[in-house]
């Protein structure tokens, strides 16, 4: 058991709940889970799912719920805190900057008569009750520990709504920033698109560089009713402090389109586990992961493209770079149920190591049980081309730059492939952050 | 002109894999001279070319190279290219996701050894482009990824063009060109050329010397220099062939 479980009793989280003034529903919702949290056991590395990462460090830690209770307004910040500042920065249409200690938001005056919500938890549910409590199911708290974690005791959270027919060109920037230590976060992303909308959100966490190990465990539900459409963006780029852990789950029905891009370069230790669910016919999907790992980083990825109805796409892409000692897992799934005739499903997993001891794993699985479909997956693991290196360094280029061009070539392709231009160059920013290091 | 060495190749030879390629080459390049050198397929032209550059799959077993009065094989390949040797490549990679920009700003960046405004850069690259008939969208392509034979040597030749080096060995870069595309290449070199900057043109063919017209021509089988002369060495290979140099290596040691 974790050590840390002790900290985390009912009457806790009933003290949390009421601190932030929650309604009944969100607590029982969170009792739902947190028996479902107590019924689980904690993940082994007898596990085939777990064995490669070991998370067992967080058992060793003391991690105590009191002491955010007590001392920290992070976990008792609630829509109190939620302030307004002017413009968001020129590339984005609304920001909400979330920090230990306070919620800033800001929007264009487009935005803000657009009738869009976007905005922390803690206000979505003083605000929005009527909507949340429809959504937040899609992630099961029965399917795993850490998840069932989450949806007890979540403590930061982010509700986007776009309503029926809006579109917004420019996207949506969404910042986790955390600036003390020892923490522990559970961040809760809710995305609902209703029928023919059009978005694009950036879901940004960040921390600065402390002593104490921290811990966030986050989740994201994507709801993409008939027609809509989305980019959605989640990087993690914690310090190197972090343990971390993600679930995200998309639904998408008929002709939705989702574009997801997972983008991993913090942490000591992570792992996210992507599902995209592909429920109404039409549907298309397009699962990008960015990679790069440095020093003793580990990173585990899981994906599930989940076909559940007929003349659905998805499309699957996950690049990893790895320097020093760096090591990376990918786990992939295409499921194609029975009735989902006429699947086009590709996944394709490219791993490039920059140094002798990096090491990389592939696993492309497929489990189709319907018999029209066209499924293809393709995985490679290897170093950088020895010719391209010496092209570069004969012009003069440094070993390291030789190599920092080849790592945002290689990454190029993903980029590429998403023809909105909007977030890209933040994006593009954090990669090249991370590349110089 | 001054008799000033550029590059100087002393007895050296190279192995491949294990393979003896060259066997004891002896070459001297002085400022501002063009040199030719041709040979058979597989005599140790592009080796050369290689092992002068860098390259770690050329191991030399024996031998000295001087550049500008330095011994240069312990040297890494971007500091002999920080020093101002330049090879163009018979055949460039192709690096998918680096555009030309980006790549020819580094270099740049690197041979200077400092950064470059970028709209001076822009401007110079402008220029250079402009020169060497090689349109405008050009540098936001890939490098090599999908280019044509001309647009791959053209290309080269536009890096020699910006980076300026003092001891260019252009490797082949004749080959796989149509007419017109050997004249825009060669009036690119024939810029170039000046008395700060040695030529190394390695070729299979006379054809390129129609339009850069060479100092001396040096003739490479099977690993040496078997013959040196005039740019009419060039035209007496292009009537006899190969086989004549062959033949009279052969005649030579029968007589040692």
């Amino acid at each position: 058991m974790f050590e840390f479980e002790k900290n985390f009793t009912k009457e806790k989280l009933e003290l949390l709940s009421k601190s932030r003034n929650e309604p009944q529903w969100v607590l029982e919702k969170r009792k739902k889970a947190f028996d479902a949290f107590q019924a689980l056991n904690w993940p082994t590395k007898q596990e085939e799912d777990w064995r490669r990462t070991d998370f067992s460090p967080l058992e060793k830690s003391n991690f105590d719920l009191n002491r955010f209770l007590n001392s920290s307004k992070f976990i008792t910040n609630g829509s109190a805190s939620l302030t307004t500042s002017g413009q968001p920065t020129a590339q984005f249409s609304a920001q909400l900057l979330q920090s230990d200690s306070e919620s800033i938001f800001s929007g264009e005056a487009e935005f803000k008569s657009s009738k869009i919500i976007f905005t922390d938890l803690d206000s979505a549910i003083k605000n929005h009750s009527e909507i949340l409590s429809k959504y937040s199911d899609l992630i099961n708290p029965n399917d795993g520990k850490f998840l069932a974690f989450n949806k007890a005791f979540w403590n930061k959270g982010m509700l986007l709504y776009v309503p029926k027919g809006v579109t917004v060109s420019l996207p949506l920037y969404h910042q986790l920033n955390l600036k003390s230590s020892g923490w522990g976060v559970f961040p809760y992303t809710i995305i609902i698109a209703e029928p023919n909308s059009k978005i694009i959100l950036v879901d940004d966490y960040t921390s600065q560089e402390q002593k104490d190990w921290a811990f966030s465990d986050a989740l994201t539900e994507i709801y993409l009713q008939r027609d809509a459409q989305l980019i959605y963006v989640n990087s993690q780029r914690w310090s190197g402090n972090v343990y971390h852990l993600l679930r995200q789950k998309a639904k998408l029905e008929a002709n939705a389109q989702l574009i997801t891009l997972t983008v991993n370069l913090g942490s000591q230790k992570s792992r996210s586990e992507i599902e995209t669910e592909l429920a109404g016919s039409g549907a298309s999907a397009y699962i990008f992961g960015l990679t790069i790992g440095n020093g003793q980083q580990t990173f585990e990825q899981h994906t599930l493209q989940d076909h559940k109805a007929p003349h659905t796409t998805s499309d699957l892409l996950f690049k990893t770079a790895l320097l020093d000692s760096a090591y990376a897992v990918y786990s992939g799934l295409i499921k194609v149920e029975k009735q989902a005739q006429k699947t086009d499903a590709y996944q394709a997993n490219r791993n490039l190591l920059l140094s002798d001891k990096a090491k990389a794993d592939t696993l492309p699985k497929l489990e189709i049980l319907a018999n029209d479909v066209r499924c293809t997956h393709g995985a490679t693991v290897g170093p950088i081309d020895p010719e391209q290196f010496f092209y570069l360094i004969s012009r003069g280029i440094e070993d390291k730059v030789a190599k920092q061009l080849l790592i945002e070539g290689f990454f190029d392709e993903v980029l590429g492939r998403i023809k909105e231009n909007g977030f890209k160059d933040k994006i593009k920013e954090f990669l090249e952050e991370k590349i110089v290091e | 002109m001054s008799k000033e060495p550029i590059l100087k190749i002393e007895d050296l030879h190279v192995a491949v894999e294990g393979k003896e390629i060259l066997k004891g080459l002896n070459l001297t390049i002085n400022k501002g001279e063009v040199h030719a050198l041709m040979g058979p397929n597989g005599s140790g032209k592009s080796t050369l070319a290689y092992v002068l550059m860098g390259h770690p799959k050329y191991q030399v077993t024996s031998g000295r190279v001087w550049y500008k009065g330095e011994e240069i094989l312990a040297l890494k390949p971007n500091e002999r290219a920080k020093k101002g040797l330049f090879l163009a490549f018979q055949y460039p990679t192709p690096i998918p996701g680096v555009t030309v920009m980006n790549f020819l700003r580094a270099a740049l960046k690197a041979v200077q050894g400092k950064e470059i405004p970028a709209k001076d850069f822009l401007k110079l690259l402008k220029e250079k482009m402009k020169f060497l008939e090689i349109s405008d969208q050009f540098s936001n392509r890939y490098i090599n990824d999908g280019f044509s034979g001309g647009e791959k040597k053209r290309h080269e030749i536009l890096q020699m063009a910006i980076l300026e080096p003092e001891m260019a060995i252009l490797d082949e870069t004749d080959s796989g060109l149509d007419i017109d595309a050997l004249k825009t290449v060669a009036k690119g070199v024939n810029r170039l050329i000046g008395p700060n900057l040695g030529i190394l043109l390695i070729t299979h063919y006379q054809r390129m010397l129609n339009y850069i017209k060479p100092d001396f021509v040096h003739v490479l089988v099977d690993g040496k220099i078997v013959q040196s002369g005039g740019d009419k060495l060039a035209l007496k290979l292009e009537e006899l062939g190969y086989d004549w140099t062959v033949e009279k290596t052969e005649t030579l040691s029968v007589e040692k």
